[in-house]
């Protein structure tokens, strides 16, 4: 069996637990209140990873800024490891769209950036750490380069390596690769489940792509219409790391079609 | 895994976009020189015809007779010496003081609110014109002349560093807070770094302004100065004297705005290569 709707167990096992999540906040310039998301309930269990879909708008990327501590949740309950979400802090590393690498630092210095903050490792481990992350995402030799002159993909693995350093409880991922050409990206997220793999990350990816969502993700939590909810959970099949092969596949066909089924009958309303 | 055995040398495979050449080979500075040649030529051209009569325009070798039968000379060094003095007493103020005011103005909405209606106005003011009140004030020794200096230069560091804190990336801003940064860590790691370009700007933006008031200082009473001393030559008719500390003044201006972009290419090593 392919896929099928997983059901939310009840609490306990769960690494990052989203139980009936509303996020509200005040629209810009009036008193109105819009609602982001509500009624949104979310497992992830140790070493999971996870893509959320769903139209653009819909509150995803709102449920990853609240788990990263950006954005306050109005009610239900959203626990770390049974904790409320305090504020942002080195145990969530995000890893933005845009890399935001900082331009008077090396490679090697961006990577060590989030270690430097926390003081978590003295100087010497840091640096070791961060060289050791560097070369896992394929840098070893651009280790002493500054961002500038770094082509877009290659900007991609340091900011996933400077999120990686901090070594989080939860990597989150707002659309890292949605700026970069098709080619680069489809290596970019075999490279990502490698790494994931070395790594035994737990992940929380936030994507527009179905593809992307099927090649990654152990399960594809597909969002409503703003107010966002998880209206599927779609379990992937394939263990990871997968194969660049996979994606022509029939079953990997079947099951983007069954995302885009999902997802589109979701986004044309009642008929889903 | 020898983690420890970084390679510090400049990554292999990494394209580096600024190409490197002989510098003094480069199209750029032989251009540049010959035009310099040319117009040094056409000076002389000029003087040879007799277009104007000497006293009124003398000739580049007539103005470097005379800067070595001046640099022989006791008093117009005591003169560069007090001319030096009142310029590096105001810039160094202008940077003690301009820097951290444009940082706090940067950093803290409440100190910018509080200091921009006086900013703006005294920027806005001719300052120069302000000599007369700091001479009623302070009289005529060194002093008065380094405040003017100062009032010169402090306001281009100011606002060029508060610019700077205002430019500020917002993305770095957020990847900072996410790992957990303090203020004075957000400070330290992205906003004074992300300035120095700034800040770099206006230091030499200010070299220039103190130049000006170095000059302008010196005409409202002075016993030194090369200011003082070209303000005599002209009313001795002695225009290759005035020629002499105008080349003082060129040449003080080039060097120190030189030095300062050699201290910000140390310092912004990671912009992109441009021009």
């Amino acid at each position: 069996m392919a896929t099928g709707a997983t059901t939310v167990r009840g609490g306990g096992g769960g690494h990052l637990v989203a139980r009936d999540l509303l996020i509200q906040y005040p629209k810009r310039g009036s008193n109105e209140v819009v609602t982001a998301v509500e009624s949104c309930d979310l497992e992830l269990k140790r070493g999971d990873f996870v893509c959320l879909v769903g139209p653009s708008g819909c509150g995803k990327t709102t449920v990853l800024n609240a788990v990263a501590g950006f954005v306050p949740i109005t009610g239900g309950s959203l626990q770390l490891d049974g904790r409320t979400i305090p504020g942002p802090g080195p145990d969530r590393a995000m890893v933005f769209q845009q890399p935001n690498l900082l331009p008077w630092r090396t490679v090697l210095a961006n990577v060590t950036y989030g270690l430097e903050l926390s003081k978590a490792l003295p100087k010497k481990e840091a640096r070791d750490r961060a060289m050791e992350l560097v070369e896992l995402v394929g840098l070893a030799d651009a280790a002493q380069a500054y961002p500038a002159q770094l082509s877009g993909g290659m900007q991609a693995r340091v900011n996933l390596a400077r999120a990686l350093a901090v070594e989080p409880e939860i990597l989150l991922l707002d659309e890292p690769f949605a700026a970069i050409d098709a080619q680069t990206r489809e290596v970019l997220q075999s490279e990502l489940l490698r790494v994931c793999a070395a790594k035994d990350v737990t992940a929380l990816f936030v994507t527009h792509d179905i593809a992307e969502a099927a090649f990654l993700a152990d399960r594809v939590a597909v969002f409503s219409p703003r107010p966002g909810r998880v209206i599927r959970e779609i379990t992937v099949p394939w263990q990871r790391p997968r194969s660049q092969d996979l994606r022509r596949t029939r079953e990997f066909a079947d099951l983007h079609d069954e995302i885009a089924d999902v997802l589109y009958g979701a986004k044309e309303g009642a008929q889903a | 895994m020898s983690a420890s055995t970084v390679d510090v040398k400049p990554a292999v495979r990494v394209e580096v976009k600024g190409r490197r050449q002989a510098k003094w080979l480069s199209p750029k500075y032989l251009v540049g020189t010959a035009a310099v040649v040319v117009a040094i030529a056409a000076w002389q051209i000029a003087v040879t015809l007799e277009l104007k009569p000497k006293l009124v325009l003398p000739g580049p070798l007539d103005v470097l007779h005379q800067a070595v039968t001046m640099f022989r000379d006791g008093g117009f060094w005591a003169d560069m010496g007090a001319s030096a003095q009142e310029l590096l007493i105001g810039l160094f103020f202008a940077v003690i003081v301009g820097l951290p005011v444009g940082l706090l103005i940067g950093w803290y909405k409440g100190v910018d609110w509080a200091l921009s209606p006086f900013i703006t106005f005294l920027y806005a003011t001719p300052r120069i014109a302000m000599t007369p009140l700091i001479i009623v004030w302070f009289g005529f020794g060194i002093a008065p002349k380094g405040i003017i200096v100062f009032l010169m230069a402090v306001f281009p560091i100011v606002i060029n560093t508060a610019q700077g804190m205002h430019a500020l990336e917002q993305g770095f801003v957020r990847v900072a807070q996410c790992f957990g940064a303090s203020d004075l860590q957000l400070f330290r790691t992205v906003a004074l770094p992300g300035t120095v370009p700034f800040i770099a700007g206006g230091l030499r933006l200010a070299v220039g302004q103190a130049l000006i008031g170095v000059y302008v200082a010196e005409l409202s009473g002075a016993q030194h100065g090369v200011g003082l001393m070209m303000n005599t030559a002209a009313q001795q008719y002695q225009s290759s004297k005035i020629f002499v500390g105008l080349f003082v003044f060129a040449v003080t201006g080039v060097v120190l705005t030189a030095l300062l972009r050699r201290l910000e290419a140390r310092f912004a090593s990671w912009r992109p290569a441009s021009h």
